[in-house]
């Protein structure tokens, strides 16, 4: 629900790294998105889209790689990909379960020239 | 030509957020942050909670909206010192507005600070506000099947508080169902069971934030003010 904001983040950075390295234009910037992160990409793209008019970024492309939502066993120390709800290791059936991943809004790279 | 970037977006509210996190160490506040879909009843259990303490922690209360000051007018009325942010539009607080919203308060006077959330399950889980604990509140009209609809909000929270228990007998709303579906997202989850209007279960409650606010007070001012 706060694509928007985070849509403008982006922009900023990106606008931001690309002035001070004397880039031209931006092809395409990564995104990795966590599966819990609460943003829908489809929206992200679209507001990315009507903020970066008239910028370096006007024709840049918003790639979203979704990361799955992991857990560790703080019993066993295992790590698996966790389900929709219930939250238990697979190995030991200990349900102390550390999320590692699924939450992060990263951006990794971009592509410009 | 590819970039490396590695920035985490929300890298920028973490950081104010760990600042806050000091500071309410350093001043021995504890601090609540408190998140539920709209109507969950957030503010009338500040306001019981509050109450029922009788003055026994002091207290302020900061407390987001989207628009007007309705909630900050309630807790006036009540007595309570209140800061309202208003978002204009915007669907959770961030460590900046909290620390602009403290700016106006004198830390040295406080032991306890309830954060009041925008009413949102989805969109406040992800931004930390330098609180000790995330209470999620439930309420017993809005169905049992939300811990698994909206797990992130449940996945970082340290208390679940199901709120509006009088109602049970006139909902299918099944408490077992929707503890044990939190639990199994979060097994550190302490859950309580309130009426905040009728008072029940009101008190293990309270007694759970005056531990917590009386550990907070003692380590204030050494730095190393850890609650739970």
């Amino acid at each position: 629900m706060h694509e928007l904001s985070i849509a403008k983040s982006i922009l900023d950075l990106v606008l931001r790294r690309a002035r001070d390295d004397g880039f031209r234009r931006i092809h395409s910037v990564h995104l990795k998105i966590g599966r819990l992160s609460g943003i829908e990409p489809e929206s992200l793209r679209f507001c990315f889209g009507v903020l970066s008019a008239d910028t370096l970024a006007q024709s840049a492309v918003l790639e979203v790689e979704i990361l799955a939502l992991r857990g560790k066993c703080r019993a066993c120390g295992g790590e698996f990909d966790l389900p929709e709800i219930d939250f238990v290791c697979p190995g030991c059936h200990n349900s102390d379960i550390e999320v590692i991943s699924g939450t992060e809004m990263v951006m990794d790279k971009m592509e410009v020239e | 030509m590819d970039i490396r970037l590695a920035e985490d977006l929300l890298e920028a509210n973490n950081r104010v957020a760990a600042k806050l996190k000091a500071l309410l160490s350093e001043k021995g506040i504890f601090a609540l942050n408190l998140l539920s879909s709209p109507g969950a009843g957030k503010t009338t259990l500040i306001e019981k909670t509050l109450q029922r303490m009788k003055g026994a922690a002091k207290t302020a209360i900061i407390v987001g909206d989207v628009q007007t000051s309705r909630d900050k007018q309630r807790f006036e009325d009540a007595g309570l010192d209140a800061v309202q942010i208003n978002t204009e539009g915007g669907c959770h607080l961030t460590a900046t507005m909290v620390e602009r919203a403290l700016a106006s308060l004198d830390l040295d006077a406080l032991d306890l600070l309830f954060i009041e959330n925008v009413g949102n399950l989805v969109c406040p889980a992800g931004f930390q506000l330098g609180e000790d604990v995330k209470v999620v509140l439930l309420s017993t009209t809005e169905g049992d099947d939300k811990p698994g609809k909206y797990p992130a909000a449940f996945l970082h929270a340290g208390a679940l508080v199901i709120t509006k228990i009088d109602l049970l007998p006139w909902t299918n709303f099944d408490l077992e169902s929707a503890k044990k579906d939190a639990l199994r997202l979060n097994s550190k989850l302490k859950t309580f069971e309130v009426s905040s209007l009728k008072g029940e279960g009101m008190e293990d409650w309270v007694d759970w934030i005056l531990q917590r606010v009386e550990r907070k007070r003692r380590n204030g001012g050494l730095g190393h003010g850890r609650a739970l």
